[in-house]
């Protein structure tokens, strides 16, 4: 099996917990810049939640968007610097929850950056708690110790069959539980990055992404969870692809 | 040099008067200030805007009495008869007024100025005559003057039409001493 | 200076000042009575080669502004009582990494929703807010439609010096209030001439730059040096005031904004009628200007703050530059603009031994 070369983009450790998705997800944004040919244009934005260690390794421009609004501070970033290959990587709190509205108007608007939604399915970094768009019902949690239960917090809600409404360039969900998936999602941020190089549009990624420290769960077994349940409410596949056209 | 009270109802033009009227005394060299006191509502309701025109720096653009009051209704002038230095102007426009005893400390000037709109064919000029009516009243400025001045308000805001002159002119010339 | 006036909104005036301050970014959200401003820049904004977004909220605007700013642009946005509220987030956050923003407060009346008319109870959330953190704003309050231009095209560049936030504190009357104005000359900001801004293009072996909290990027030692350092500089070099007939006044008058045109008038009328007032006319209310209460001359027998708002929320800060050396009174009109009439009433009242001292809590 060939060992792929760490890219140089990343260029520290990071802080991460074992086994979680976020280190994935920040190999494959290196890789898709530097197979681009974007590093020195890259802005990366930032969540201040479990997103937020990225911006001391990966060496390109960085910004830690106050929680929620990374949308709004990549849309104030393109509009003034258009040619940079603004990116926003950031976790479904931010970006479906105490964000919504900024993720939306930004795809209102089509702002052509490129958005990577961590979708782990909790609030990683406050310590675990429910997140009423990703959490399974039934899954228990710091802020939901008897299980989510659809009476008190409705049921997760699959944000991009919001988006995908909207008239954006690009949609998409990957999975980070083998090789196979974790391939395709890589694709997906390509075509994502290569979408915001071409001027085509507003183009977002989800990616379904263990959090095995908040879930209580060995880390294969969290990958067991993401196949088997997770992905059950959170399909993966391609929402929207425009082709360029508007 | 005076306080000004522009008082109406909505929709009658009141507080353009009072912008139309700060243009010319600025263009005159005057310091001015123009305040509206406005409401949650866009239209209807009353509508009012206060002018200090003055040689000197303007204090407050808020006076507590007035030397003229221009009313387009007769609930203006109710609202604001009361807050009148003495030997204030009032101008009011007499089509929509009933009659009334006016108070002895001010002089007043009336002018049928819905009446000289309509005539005119120009429905929305009742405050132009009104106008008239009070650079007649109060003899604050040259009457060829302001209707100069007036003219090129219109043109600037790309308005101009001959029936706003005509407006102004009858009011002035209508105007009598109540 | 332009020779040529032009008739215009004081709202409309701080929107003019901007963009001849060289803003090119602005975003926002509609709220009376600031709206004239968010207007303004939708359609003059693109004409002068900047970028206009009318926001889903004044939280995100202020991410826009936010990210805007990181990348070095001049930027701003503005806003009224609930709207402004949602703006402290984004202001702890420009406050965080530094960074040169400026906002309009236009303040309204009231709690909550309140009124949307002339106010003046948000100057605690001014010039004490900012949201949460240790931080200050330089806060500038025009009195007039022509300071709105000037003290919207200063604050830019004392946001610039400082790298901090300045905010226009205006209000509904100075807003909406038609004025002569002679605007400033225009100028061109150069968004490329900063080492800590996002350019959008890095060498490999460049330093990057990290727009976050700049405590973990300096140290907090460094930080809390940075900020004390930023704060003294500009309480020392930045207090600005107007004193009207102060030299041999019995009373002297405290007051900003409309409430302060009312006491230009007040003055007048009293001296008219033989009692000396005089009045200090804070124009930056934070920092605060201090010097103005230092040397009173000795016939200055006490003070009366002029304000609209319910507890006198300028009191403290007069006290405190004034170092408790006179009696505090307060004419407080709330809702209300204060009459001038009233005022002078007020004042020889005060002077006759007639009112009490307010109390300060």
């Amino acid at each position: 099996m060939a060992i792929r070369k760490k890219p140089e983009m990343i260029n520290q450790q990071v802080g991460w917990c074992g086994g979680c998705g976020h280190g994935i997800v920040q190999r494959l944004i290196a890789e898709c810049c530097e197979e681009l040919g974007l590093v020195e244009k890259t802005v990366q934005v930032v969540d201040i939640a479990c997103a937020y260690w990225s911006i001391d390794t990966l060496n390109c421009d960085g910004i830690a968007g106050p929680h929620g609004r990374c949308a709004a501070v990549a849309t104030g970033i393109k509009k003034v610097r258009p040619e940079a290959n603004v990116y926003v990587h950031a976790g479904d709190g931010c970006s479906y929850v105490i964000g919504l509205a900024e993720t939306c108007y930004t795809a209102m608007r089509d702002i052509p950056i490129t958005m990577i939604v961590v979708n782990n399915g909790t609030f990683g970094m406050t310590g675990g708690q429910m997140n009423p768009a990703t959490t399974l019902l039934g899954d228990k949690t710091v802020s939901s110790v008897k299980g989510r239960d659809e009476k008190a917090a409705g049921k997760p809600f699959d944000m991009l069959k919001i988006l995908e409404t909207f008239d954006i360039e690009y949609a998409a969900r990957g999975a980070l539980y083998d090789t196979k998936h974790i391939n395709q999602t890589k694709k997906m941020l390509k075509k994502g990055f290569e979408n915001q190089r071409d001027g085509k549009g507003f183009s977002i990624i989800e990616i379904l992404s263990p959090c095995p420290t908040n879930w209580k769960m060995s880390p294969v077994d969290s990958m067991i969870k993401l196949e088997k349940e997770n992905e059950l409410i959170f399909p993966v596949r391609v929402y929207k692809d425009r082709g360029g056209e508007k | 040099m005076a306080d000004i009270i522009m008082a109406g109802t909505g929709g009658q033009g009141v507080l353009t008067a009072g912008k139309i009227l700060i243009d010319i005394a600025a263009a005159d060299d005057k310091n001015v200030s123009w305040t509206s006191f406005y409401s949650a509502e866009m239209r209807g309701g009353t509508a009012a805007c206060c002018v200090v025109v003055s040689e000197d720096e303007i204090g407050t653009p808020y006076p507590d009495k007035f030397d003229i009051l221009f009313a387009m209704t007769e609930d203006a002038y109710n609202k604001y008869i009361g807050d009148m230095r003495d030997g204030g102007k009032v101008i009011v426009n007499q089509s929509l007024f009933s009659t009334c005893e006016f108070p002895k400390n001010v002089e007043v000037y009336g002018v049928e100025a819905s009446g000289i709109a309509n005539e005119m064919g120009n429905s929305r000029g009742a405050n132009l005559a009104l106008l008239g009516a009070m650079i007649k009243g109060t003899g604050m400025m040259d009457k060829k003057k302001f209707g100069e001045t007036l003219d090129r308000y219109f043109s600037k805001k790309g308005k101009a039409s001959a029936k706003n002159l005509d407006c102004y002119n009858k009011g002035y010339e209508q105007a009598l001493k109540i | 200076m332009n020779n040529d006036y032009s008739l215009m909104k004081g709202n409309e005036a701080i929107a003019e000042g901007a963009l001849r301050a060289g803003c090119r970014f602005y975003a926002g959200y509609p709220i009376t009575p600031q709206s004239e401003i968010l207007e303004y820049m939708s359609t003059h904004m693109e004409e002068r080669g900047g970028v206009f977004i009318q926001g889903e909220s004044e939280i995100a605007s202020m991410s826009m502004i936010w990210g805007a700013a990181a990348c070095g642009e001049r930027v701003m946005s503005s806003s009224s009582g609930p709207g402004y509220d949602l703006k402290q987030e984004g202001i702890s956050y420009l406050a965080s990494y530094n960074l040169p923003a400026v906002l309009a407060d236009v303040m309204r009346y009231g709690l909550g929703d309140g009124e949307i008319t002339e106010g003046q109870d948000s100057y605690w959330e001014a010039t004490k807010g900012g949201g949460h953190g240790d931080s200050r704003q330089i806060v500038l309050t025009p009195s007039s439609v022509q300071e709105c231009a000037d003290l919207t095209y200063l604050a830019f560049e004392l946001a610039d010096k400082y790298n901090t936030v300045a905010i226009i504190l205006s209000d509904g009357a100075i807003s909406q209030m038609i004025e002569k104005c002679y605007l400033p000359d225009a100028i061109e900001h150069d968004k490329d001439k900063y080492d800590w801004a996002i350019t959008g293009y890095k060498e490999k072996d460049a330093t990057k730059v990290k727009v976050t909290n700049m405590d973990r990027t300096i140290g907090h030692e460094a930080w809390n040096e940075l900020m004390r350092n930023k704060f003294k500089t500009i309480y020392d070099n930045e207090q600005r005031w107007e004193e009207f007939m102060v030299e041999d006044a019995e009373l002297v008058l405290v007051a900003y904004g409309i409430s302060a045109r009312v006491c230009k008038s007040a003055v007048r009328s009293a001296r008219a009628q033989g009692v000396k007032l005089g009045l200090i006319r804070p124009i930056t209310v934070w920092p605060y200007p201090d010097q103005a209460f230092q040397n009173m001359p000795e016939s200055v027998k006490a003070l009366v703050t002029v304000e609209m708002s319910i507890s006198s929320q300028m009191a403290p800060d007069i006290q405190m530059a004034s170092k408790f050396s006179k009696p505090l009174y307060g004419y407080l009109s709330t809702l209300y603009v204060p009459k001038t009439e009233e005022l002078v009433a007020y004042c020889k009242s005060v002077l006759a031994g007639n009112e009490n001292a307010l109390e300060v809590y």
